[in-house]
């Protein structure tokens, strides 16, 4: 197994300053894209592929996140954009911005759900502001109803 | 669904069919045999056929989501099933004589209660979803 050797430096700067970030590297791979993903997300950006070609998406715009065989997607109201995330490690990079896990496979952005309501086959559907609909498994309702009360 | 939602599920079931069933017996009762005079041994009926009733449930175990179309496919075996216990139970142990109309008739309630019980989860589970967008309100007027 081979492990990066790199040296990181963390300088504070004065409130005047423009804070920023670099990474000196050899190659970007993926880890270096992995690093790039976390920032940009933790500055409220991920990174999504259409068509071949890259676009930063803001995470308010973001409706839910699904993986499908193995592929993860981030939907917004117009497009679909594939992420290189795995929907754990999204899962985690973005609870703090609303959003939560509601199936197996998917995560949604609560600020975007309009209504909840049941379905027939003993799951409740979360109805989205552009009137998509995703299903809510049974088994993260109780986890819904936690963080919508003010849990975590 | 998984073994932990299955069971809570199964004993919400089971109580809403135990009740279905003590309705369903005064109604009978009262219309059909008004002069019967039944020993306390009634009172265990509806907590035995309920059993059977609820048994089934485990058809519906599966550790994926089930689709819409699996969903009711195996509502319809699971239905069968209970038929089929009801069957057994009540006729084969020979408390009811096996003719057209009490066959008949057995069948159609059996399903009426079946049919009726899902009716009584998906208001109870209208009402979660109704507590659920109110809560989805007032968490997004909160951030």
């Amino acid at each position: 197994m081979n492990f990066r050797r790199t040296k990181i430096t963390v300088n504070e700067i004065s409130p005047e300053e423009l804070e920023a970030i670099t990474i000196d590297c050899h190659v970007i791979d993926d880890d270096v894209k992995e690093i790039v993903s976390f920032v940009k997300s933790r500055q409220g950006q991920l990174t999504g592929k259409l068509d071949g070609e890259l676009y930063e998406i803001s995470v308010m715009d973001i409706l839910y996140i699904e993986s499908v065989d193995n592929r993860v997607f981030m939907y917004t109201s117009k497009q679909s954009y594939e992420t290189s995330g795995k929907i754990y490690e999204l899962e985690e990079l973005l609870k703090q911005k609303h959003f939560l896990r509601i199936s197996k496979s998917s995560i949604v952005n609560l600020m975007k759900i309009k209504s909840i309501k049941p379905s027939l086959n003993a799951r409740f559907i979360a109805v989205l502001s552009n009137g998509e609909e995703i299903m809510i498994s049974r088994k993260y309702v109780a986890d819904l109803k936690k963080t919508l009360k003010g849990g975590q | 669904m998984d073994i932990k939602d299955l069971l809570k599920r199964a004993a919400k079931v089971y109580f809403i069919i135990a009740t279905l069933i003590c309705f369903a017996m005064y109604i009978i009762g009262a219309l059909s045999f008004p002069e019967a005079k039944l020993g306390y041994e009634a009172f265990s009926a509806p907590l035995l056929y309920a059993l059977f009733g609820v048994v089934p449930v485990i058809i519906m175990y599966s550790s994926k989501e089930l689709s819409v179309k699996q969903f009711i496919m195996r509502k319809i075996i699971q239905l069968i099933s209970i038929e089929i216990l009801i069957f057994v139970a009540l006729l084969g142990g020979d408390y009811l004589p096996l003719t057209f109309p009490v066959a008949a008739g057995l069948f159609f309630l059996v399903a009426l209660i079946f049919v009726l019980e899902h009716v009584i989860e998906f208001l109870l589970d209208s009402k979660r979803a109704a507590d659920l967008t109110k809560d989805l309100e007032d968490y997004q007027k909160r951030s």
